[in-house]
């Protein structure tokens, strides 16, 4: 199907030959019709025809084409058929619904639709109306299979069920509330279970046919609309006829069940016989291995198993450990075509891209992984508790067509292109919270194991404090200890750490190789902490800030798309690391390695990702900045200030601009995150100013930073600029907050270089801090140092209140 | 015409909160059927032992929608056996009752009015005009009324009356061989069609009868 790419240009070339010719009149009854006869000669704009126009174009460059079921099925996988007015004659196309051959479409609907009625008339049946049958046979009370009344009964169980379920499908929308909609509904489903004894019924083909029924309608309407203008063609007619959606919704319903039955089936495979159920088949079985073997069941262990494995090896070991069963999240999405998952936007364009594929619906193997994928991160980050929060309810994805290239490349990489990776960040607090109403239906008792651990920790913590302090470490390696008192210290020392060799300007993978070193070290250490974090969420964050944010639940703005992933793989990898105790120092060490180069590839397309971006938006910003300029607009002012801001963002992409980790850590794994000072103080082109790291430690900092703003005003804008990128929830947004008054300049060029070494003269004032304080001390800010990768010195906004 | 359980039903019916029951259809095509048992003179455990067992047979729950009782059940067994088989259930005094029950009743379902009574009230006993001139008296559309143990059913003067017999072929002292029956009324709109099921030899028997108010 891939090789229509080039084909494609076939049906374009035909359509354009066609526009010389009255492209109306080859559809039209009445050849002689003024509105279409003046459109064909003169390109009449009245509105009415404007529309039908623009209607009857969309057709036949859908359909009228020698290729055109190539072409549609290319737009159906690209997206390009979220506006289309012929979905549901796409729909039909892709499932087999009408046939190839475009002159039998008549023929086939009518025939699909009197095939319906008649079954309707089967099946929905009137007790009353028999008068010939025998009345010990046909009375109310009968149990006799031959009774219509048992007959109807038996239907009233059914109907209720199903009318159970369609009552409550897609509840926000309003179309599915309407009477007739719901009768529609629930008749379809109804002649479906009839006609398929075997399967009957299931919870969640109503969630299968809901969309179909939409997109008919939604068609219908379009149909109508445009035919209010002119007389649409015989085709056109027949297909879109509004009388028949029910018909036409069975017809494609059936289709697609022809496919999705085996889904629903809860026929077992293998049969156990009593005396097995008694004894456990396997010990240490996952719990997805055990119980009956359904084909929905085998299915998504299949997904899991293999594909995931394939391609995401801890992923599938993290899911693995937490033992989550994939039927817990897998049926749905299997079942309903993840219809639960997306908004119904959205999900028609998923199932463009899945019916456009094939009828087999094999690509939602593959959506399935990617969306699993998407989220990762988020994913290996969490608890069992979050995980299944973010697994039932799937995160809100921007753009569900990445998804689907995604899963494309995934399952050809060959021949599609591979996409950009996305990733999902976001607080986390929200899907803690819906995983842990979900836990208390599931298992409860999982989360005796990990609270053991933090039993262990004070002992543990003093002594890998001692071991950290001299160490380096990655910003996400802090550990959280479960006593919230405990927590400044191992964290200060871990971020003055991570300052030791900013000086020695180690070069990137130097760095890293140094902190996976140390993080072999600290590992065993702060194994023990780390495991205490799940549980307690309140003590885990790394400032007060942090703390009062992670107590709150709500679903904080995004943070800023920003390459922070090598802080996530580093957590990745503590994490990870600390979470399989059984794992010895020596293996751990090997795959340490083995993950350090793997990050090292991944951190290299990163950067390179960041610097094209920074380059790009350079140039943009730049042009869009002369000509504001040269406009001499009314409200100037504001349009440079968010162009500054854009600058600001561009600086953090290029890496002059510190940017603060974190938060956005604390905020993704409710872990005291220690900002990384991983990017690079570069020089800045515009000279602005470094960011001031997140007021992560102490309340005293903040105020410490805030008087060292209004130390050096002058510096103001770079500041308040730096502050302007935290992210607002932080305390330290509070220091941000009273500068907006002077964030408020126009340009950010004017870099104040003597501002920076004031700031590397603040010193943390933590007590225990107090000795490393003096290393920083002695850290030189160099923003125009272009040569230092890692000179993530002076940036910091700790102050000591010598200072002061 | 549409159903509104709600709303058409007078003081003497509860609310329906069936599980199987299904809305109405908007369309007003096919009014789900009310089905209404009407029964009576049990006896039990004075006179009988329990209900037939073919009669148990067919009764079960989740078909009737009300049941309507004669009286003489005699325990408040008997009255929970008849719960069991439909939430709706009403039942009026009889002579030798032991719970305590209203005389007459008078409940409307779907477009019917109907009246409850046992029957030793009306003098003589099972005679037409008298219970002709309590149908007036209730202005009820259909009359039940018990106490002969005889099944009867009949049209007078444009009213229905009914008289379900004895479900357990009690005793009687008016009648020898009684004959165990029962009375299934199927409302639609304004039509009555009503199933008589007798226990003749062992052998359920059914019977119908439509009656239409006009």
């Amino acid at each position: 199907m891939y090789h229509s790419v080039s084909e494609t240009s076939h049906p374009l070339q035909t359509e354009e030959q066609e526009i010389g010719i009255d492209p109306l009149q080859s559809y039209l009854n009445k050849p002689g019709e003024g509105g279409s006869n003046e459109n064909g000669s003169t390109h009449h704009t009245s509105d009415s025809d404007g529309t039908f126009i623009s209607y009857s174009k969309e057709w036949e460059e859908l359909f009228v084409n020698n290729n055109y079921l190539a072409t549609i099925r290319l737009k159906g996988i690209n997206g390009q058929l979220r506006s289309s007015r012929f979905r549901s004659v796409c729909w039909k196309l892709f499932l087999e619904v009408l046939p190839q051959d475009r002159s039998q479409w008549i023929k086939t609907t009518s025939d699909l639709r009197t095939s319906y009625n008649k079954i309707k008339e089967i099946h929905i049946t009137n007790p009353r109306k028999a008068g010939q049958q025998d009345l010990i046979i046909n009375n109310p009370l009968s149990q006799d299979e031959g009774s219509l009344w048992n007959k109807f009964f038996q239907d009233k169980e059914l109907r209720a069920m199903i009318e159970q379920d369609v009552t409550r499908t897609f509840p926000e929308m309003q179309y599915f509330q309407q009477e007739n909609v719901r009768k529609i509904l629930t008749d379809v489903l109804f002649c479906y279970a009839r006609e398929n004894e075997q399967l009957l019924y299931k919870q969640g083909m109503h969630e299968l046919l809901a969309p179909i029924v939409f997109i008919l309608h939604c068609d219908h309407q379009a149909f109508s609309h445009a035919s209010e203008a002119a007389q649409p063609s015989e085709e056109m007619k027949v297909l879109l006829n509004p009388e028949y959606l029910e018909h036409d919704a069975y017809a494609m319903f059936t289709r697609l069940m022809k496919t999705a039955e085996h889904w629903f089936s809860t026929f077992e495979h293998d049969s156990q016989k009593e005396k097995d159920m008694m004894i456990t088949p396997m010990p240490f079985a996952r719990p997805q291995d055990l119980g009956p073997s359904i084909a929905i069941v085998a299915k998504v262990n299949q997904i899991q198993d293999h594909l995931l494995k394939k391609h995401d090896i801890e992923l599938y070991m993290h899911l693995n450990r937490l033992e989550i069963a994939p039927q817990i999240y897998g049926l749905r999405w299997v079942r309903l075509l993840f219809g639960r998952e997306f908004p119904l936007q959205d999900l028609l364009v998923v199932w463009d891209a899945l019916f456009a594929d094939s009828i087999t619906l094999n690509l939602v193997d593959y959506i399935f992984v990617a969306m699993l994928l998407y989220i990762r991160d988020a994913l290996i980050s969490s608890n069992y508790q979050t995980c299944l929060g973010l697994l039932m309810h799937y995160p809100p994805i921007g753009d569900v067509h990445s998804l689907i290239l995604r899963a494309l490349f995934l399952r050809d990489p060959k021949r599609n292109p591979r996409p950009v990776t996305h990733q999902f960040q976001q607080n986390l607090d929200y899907y803690k919270a819906r995983g842990a109403d979900l836990m208390n239906k599931t298992r409860a008792s999982a989360k005796a194991a990990p609270l053991n651990i933090n039993k262990v920790s004070n002992s543990l913590l003093n002594f890998g404090r001692k071991l950290i302090a001299p160490a380096m470490a990655s910003g996400g390696a802090g550990g959280a200890p479960a006593g919230g008192s405990s927590f400044p210290p191992p964290a200060v020392p871990i971020r003055s750490a991570v300052e030791t060799p900013q000086q020695q300007h180690h070069h990137h993978q130097h760095h890293h190789h140094h902190q996976a070193q140390q993080q072999r070290m600290m590992k065993s250490e702060s194994m023990p902490v780390q495991l205490g974090k799940g549980q307690s969420s309140k003590n885990i964050s790394s400032s007060p800030s942090i703390e009062s944010l992670s107590g709150g639940r709500e679903f904080t703005g995004s943070p800023p798309l920003s390459a922070s992933k090598k802080d996530s793989f580093f957590s990745t990898i503590s994490r990870s690391r600390s979470q399989s105790k059984t794992m010895s120092r020596k293996e751990s060490e090997e795959e340490l390695e083995a993950q350090i180069s793997f990050l090292q590839g991944q951190l290299n397309d990163l950067e390179a990702m960041c610097k094209y971006c920074a380059k790009m938006m350079n140039t943009h910003l730049g042009n869009i900045q002369e000509v504001i300029l040269q406009e001499h607009l009314e409200k100037e002012d504001e349009i440079l200030v968010s162009l500054a801001g854009l600058k600001q963002i561009k600086d953090i992409l290029k890496g002059s601009l510190r940017f603060n980790q974190s938060q956005l850590e604390a905020e993704e794994n409710e872990q005291i995150t220690i900002a990384d000072d991983h990017y690079c103080s570069n020089s800045q082109n515009k000279g602005t100013g470094d960011v001031l790291k997140g007021p992560v430690m102490t309340k005293q900092q903040f105020i410490s930073g805030r008087q060292t703003m209004t130390d050096s005003s002058t510096s103001e804008s770079k500041s308040a600029d730096d502050y302007i990128m935290v992210s607002k929830e932080e305390e330290g947004s509070r220091s941000a907050v009273p500068e907006p008054a002077q964030s408020h300049q126009a340009h950010k060029e004017a870099a104040v270089k003597p501002e920076a070494p004031p700031r590397s003269s603040l010193i943390f004032s933590d007590p225990l801090m107090g000795s490393i304080s003096a290393s920083s001390s002695n850290l030189s800010s160099s923003p125009d140092d272009d040569s230092s990768n890692n000179s993530k010195d002076s940036d910091f906004a700790i102050v000591s209140p010598l200072d002061i | 015409m549409a159903w509104s359980l709600g709303g058409s039903l007078g003081p003497g019916w509860s609310c329906v909160t069936h599980p199987w029951q299904s809305p109405p259809p908007p369309e007003g095509r096919r009014p789900p059927p009310q089905l209404v048992l009407v029964l009576g003179d049990l006896h039990i455990p004075h006179r009988c032992s329990g209900l037939p067992v073919k009669f148990k047979e067919l009764l079960v729950p989740g078909k009737i929608q009300h049941i309507l009782c004669t009286g003489n059940l005699c325990t408040k067994e008997s009255y929970d056996y008849l719960r069991t088989l439909a939430g709706d259930i009403h039942v009026v005094r009889g002579d030798s009752e032991s719970l305590n029950y209203p005389e007459e009743k008078v409940v409307t379902v779907g477009q019917f009015r109907i009246g409850l009574i046992h029957g030793h009230q009306v003098i003589p006993w099972g005679d037409v005009a008298s219970l002709a001139l309590l149908q007036r008296q209730l202005d009820v559309d259909i009359l039940i009324s018990g106490h002969t143990h005889r099944f009867e059913a009949f049209e007078h003067e444009n009213k229905f009356y009914i008289n379900p017999g004895s479900a357990t072929g009690a005793y009687s002292a008016l009648e020898t061989n009684i004959i165990p029956s029962f009375v299934l009324m199927d409302i639609q709109a304004s039509t009555v069609v009503t199933y008589v099921y007798q226990l003749i030899e062992d052998d359920v028997q059914v019977e119908r009868i439509e009656f239409k108010k006009y």
